[in-house]
């Protein structure tokens, strides 16, 4: 068979050369590592009560989010230039200029021709395109409000952070779901490793409205409370029955291990493997059951790491709560360590909720290693998933770690951060 | 938050106002008559200012009637003044067409209502003169 | 005059061995082709949406009816914009001749939107607030399946059981273009076999209202760079493109239609709807290309333009076109699709980029319509009327840039003199 045409999965990117120097991260656990460190140790699901005053939401449906709460971030976001921004622009300025505080990048050298942005959404500003579409719907097309077009548009968030601190570099949104945040990464730390910028500003982004917790619930996404059962994000859990919405921003700064270490830079992490694939038996807006497949490409991407996958110290997982996604995970998962017992399995979505990249924070402060708590939301395991997450209690600090994000439709992102020494 | 336009950008930028070279914006449109006073619409304008585009820690009635809207004062942009147009025609039930948009209608509040007034009078609105 | 000779520190080569296009001129390469050589617009009236409350009433839009088989699956769950993509990618796959079955574990998609399932999201929003308020139903909550922008790119990979990976790109205007170049750096560092590029949007009121918003839409079909030009027309539809590497091309037989000689993104960091008005994101875009490509600028022999049709953008692309190209640049022969198609947002830049392609193997720079007085501000060589005959052409540049400041520039290099729309 000719070399083009193997079915053997095989590794996709090492990212040996690139390192983070900077997080940034505003959630509904609150402003920056700190609050998010104390949430991720007790465990418990950071949520707040949706307002239902619009009345589109269905009876019995989900009440709750993972909301943030602190909505000001005049600290790293001026008032004047927050007038033109949506919420999510907002968050992500913030978020970059504290990651890039903690990488010692003044503002003017935060920009040029050399420094891209990769950020990850699913919703864009959902505010801002329920604003737009009420208008038009209610009002009339000519009521649309200019301001509201130039923020919902998915980008909007990029190209704000682009103009706030000069980023010239590629301008970058994707929009992968649940795989999303993982990719906008890889990509950023491709672009880093393969010379086109010297320095990338890479994460996520989600902000959840009323009306889109409202659709999602409809849409048959959430968890809900039942009988005895509240409403909340049990990964794993055989009760599991969706997800919770969460909202935030986090940013990292990406660059080159030997620049930073010129510059005199702490590495939080550096980039290992990084994968993706795709499991077609997916349908338009669920998980579909190919863990096989996607299991290979894990496998074999693990094959060329340090230590293959006993040296995967943790597992920082995607799962949600969500009945289908979590079986396709723990499958993937368990084929893809085989006999071997797997590493503690952490799912921050439990604590910040789903969308808005919300593991990519916890996964850098585990490799820090912060202790992760409890797991007072998960009931019973499933036999069907036959994974338990980490219940909290002693955990070595691990020296890799492995961020999963399969997400609905059919796409799958892995990345391997380890430590840097 | 970019730098504030001087007048010659915002005409430059504002895509309407290049659009069509050569056609000056036509002073008569206005009646070519000393416009009546216009207080209650100036006051709504001030209003609509802080409120469509956003300004907060401005009063309205910190808005001085002849300054300039686009420029050193406000530092507003081609968007806001996209913004404006918007707010202009909910509040006042008028439609403003592409061309009418021009730099003597936005120079001031002042200019800008008595655009406006020349509209709903020329529409017989009771508010007119106002 | 350089081209791509061996040269062992130029990038893998990366061909397109494969096209497929959904547009408002038709279903299919051939239609698309057929109507660019024309020159006549498929801008007029529209009827995929009530536009009677809008500022205009002109769009560019696919007829429907003519959509040859309906993908498998739940088709109710599937939005059009999805619809659009999936029949691109069926045709680009079948074109080149690809056998998924032995290496769609080794393919993946590439792909930009900029709306996704809006139009049905839409919709959906537009009963569910009058459910509401007590008028009708509440509508099936399957219209929201596909909302988001990974619908088409998604929908595509389970159409060819793709496992490789799956990413769209969501940078408004330049999403297409930039889906291909992230193709073309994916098969070049080895991620993939075999890369389908491509891009799709529908129309929907979010986007029509919105550019109206903002006074950029012209009540007539649009006239880039032209004098009078007054603002851009809506378009929709999809394109795919296959790319491989060249020896895997040649290897299994199949026929390089082009060589993805260059690409490069950049972004102006300068405003959120206008352009700079220098163009420096953009000539930054063109040049980063064309070093890609290891061409000059004087290597170029036609430019495929994002020209929208409004002032600043028109304005904008001509100043970096003229500060890369310098004096050359009256003498380059520049065309928009945009004028026969209109924007298709985030599908425009492969659409475009499959435009570029087809102009290249005809030997032949498709024109826009003769409609509207030159700006002698614009010193291009617009290709204006009848097609613009280019049997030599070799290298073409397609350009595209985006609401929010995001440039990128596609250069391809002709490989191979069949006819692909037959």
């Amino acid at each position: 068979m000719p070399r083009w045409c193997s079915r053997a999965t095989e590794i996709r990117i090492l990212h040996a050369e690139t390192v983070i120097t900077g997080l940034g991260t505003i959630g509904p656990c609150g402003h920056g590592r700190e609050a998010l460190a104390a949430a991720v140790a007790v465990g418990k699901p950071v949520v707040a009560e949706v307002d239902r005053g619009d009345g589109l939401h269905r009876e019995g449906g989900a009440r709750l989010a993972a909301l943030v709460g602190e909505r000001d971030v005049s600290r790293w976001v001026p008032a004047s230039a927050a007038r033109r921004m949506s919420f999510p622009s907002q968050l992500v300025v913030a978020a970059a200029r504290m990651a890039l505080a903690e990488a010692g990048i003044g503002a003017t050298e935060a920009g040029g021709p050399r420094v891209g942005v990769y950020l990850s959404t699913t919703f864009g500003s959902g505010l801002s395109t329920e604003k737009l579409l009420r208008q038009i719907l209610l009002e009339g097309a000519e009521a649309a409000q200019p301001f509201y077009f130039s923020e919902c548009v998915a980008n909007a968030p990029a190209a704000q952070l682009a103009i706030a601190v000069g980023a010239r570099g590629p301008n970058v949104t994707l929009t992968q779901r649940e795989s999303g945040p993982l990719l906008a990464v890889a990509r950023g730390a491709q672009a880093v490793r393969e010379g086109r910028v010297d320095r990338a500003l890479a994460g996520a982004v989600e902000e959840i409205t009323p009306l889109l917790h409202a659709l999602l619930d409809r849409f048959g996404a959430l968890a809900r409370a039942g009988g005895a059962r509240a409403e909340m994000s049990r990964p794993f859990d055989r009760w599991r029955d969706g997800v919770v919405a969460g909202e935030g921003a986090t940013l990292l700064v990406l660059e080159r291990e030997d620049a930073a270490r010129t510059r005199g830079a702490r590495a939080l992490a550096r980039m290992g493997w990084s994968g993706a694939a795709f499991d077609a038996t997916a349908t338009v807006s669920d998980w579909g059951d190919g863990y096989a497949p996607l299991a290979a490409v894990l496998r074999a991407g693990l094959d060329q790491t340090p230590g293959g996958t006993a040296g995967i110290g943790a597992v920082v997982s995607g799962a949600s709560g969500a009945r289908r996604g979590d079986r396709l995970e723990a499958r993937v998962l368990r084929a893809a360590w085989g006999e071997a017992p797997l590493p503690p399995v952490l799912v921050p979505k439990a604590v910040v909720g789903e969308f808005g990249g919300g593991i990519l924070a916890p996964g850098l402060l585990a490799l820090e290693g912060a202790p992760f708590g409890p797991a007072p939301w998960f009931t019973e395991p499933d036999a069907e998933a036959g994974v338990t997450p980490h219940g909290g209690g002693a955990r070595e600090t691990p020296s890799r770690i492995l961020f999963t994000g399969l997400a609905s439709g059919g796409a799958a992102a892995w990345l391997v951060l380890e430590r840097a020494s | 938050m970019r730098a504030p336009i001087t007048f010659e950008e915002f005409v430059l930028y504002f895509p309407t106002l290049s659009s069509v070279p050569g056609t000056q914006i036509n002073e008569n449109r206005l009646g070519g008559q000393a416009m009546p006073e216009t207080p209650a619409i100036r006051s709504r304008i001030k209003h609509l200012l802080v409120d469509a585009l956003h300004l907060q820690g401005l009063s309205p009635a910190n808005i001085v009637d002849d300054a300039p809207l686009f420029g050193a004062g406000l530092g507003l942009d081609s968007v806001d003044a996209l913004e404006l147009v918007v707010a202009i025609e909910k509040e006042f039930g008028i439609r403003i067409q592409n061309h009418e948009v021009g730099e003597e209608a936005f120079a001031s509040v002042s200019a800008l209502a008595a655009f406006v007034d020349g509209r709903l009078a020329a529409a017989g609105n009771p508010n007119a003169g106002t | 005059m350089r081209g791509p000779d061996p040269d062992p520190g130029a990038p893998r080569a990366v061909v397109v061995t494969g096209l497929g296009a959904v547009s408002p001129l038709g279903w299919g390469l051939g239609s698309l082709w057929d109507g660019l050589r024309s020159g006549k617009t498929a801008i007029g009236p529209f009827d995929r949406f009530d536009n009677s409350g809008h500022r205009t009433r002109v769009a560019a839009q696919v007829d429907l009816a003519a959509e040859p088989e309906r993908p498998s699956g739940k088709p109710r769950r599937l939005s059009i914009a999805d619809r659009f993509a999936v029949a691109a990618a069926r045709e680009a796959v079948a074109r080149a001749r690809l056998n998924l079955d032995d290496c769609g574990g080794r393919t993946g998609v590439y792909f930009g939107s900029s709306t996704g399932g809006m139009l049905e999201t839409e919709t959906y929003l537009e009963a569910l607030l009058a459910a509401v308020a007590g008028r009708g139903r509440p509508p099936a909550t399957s219209l929201l399946a596909s909302q988001q922008h990974s619908g088409p790119g998604d929908a595509v990979a389970r159409d060819l059981g793709i496992g490789g990976p799956v990413q769209t790109i969501a940078t408004a205007c330049v999403s297409g273009a930039m889906a291909i170049g992230d193709a073309v750096l994916g098969v070049r560092r080895g991620e993939v076999d075999v890369a389908i590029a491509g891009g799709s949007d529908s129309l929907c009121r979010l986007t029509y209202a919105g550019f109206n918003a903002l006074r950029a839409v012209d009540e007539r079909p649009c006239r880039p760079f032209r004098g009078d030009r007054a603002g851009l027309s809506l378009g929709e539809g999809a394109a795919a493109l296959v790319l491989e590497p060249l020896e895997r091309a040649l290897a299994r037989g199949a026929r390089p239609l082009a060589l993805a000689a260059g690409q490069a993104a950049t972004c102006d960091a300068h405003h959120m709807t206008s352009p700079h008005p220098e163009g420096l994101g953009a000539a930054a875009a063109i040049r980063g290309a064309l070093a890609e490509a290891r061409l000059d600028p004087s290597d170029i022999d036609f430019v495929n333009a994002h020209g929208t049709g409004t002032q600043l953008n028109d304005a904008a692309e001509c100043a970096a076109l003229v500060a890369v190209f310098g004096d050359e640049a009256k003498d380059l022969p520049v065309t928009s699709t945009k004028s026969l198609v209109g924007h298709l947002l985030g599908s425009a830049g492969a659409l475009e980029a499959v435009a570029t392609i087809l102009c290249l193997l005809h030997g032949e720079v498709h024109p826009m319509p003769d409609d509207g007085r030159s700006d002698p501000g614009i010193r291009l060589r617009l290709v204006v009327g009848p097609p613009l005959r280019l049997p030599q052409a070799r290298h073409a540049l397609s350009t595209n840039l985006a609401f929010g400041g995001a440039n990128a520039a596609l250069v391809f290099t002709r490989h191979g003199d069949q006819d692909p729309a037959r």
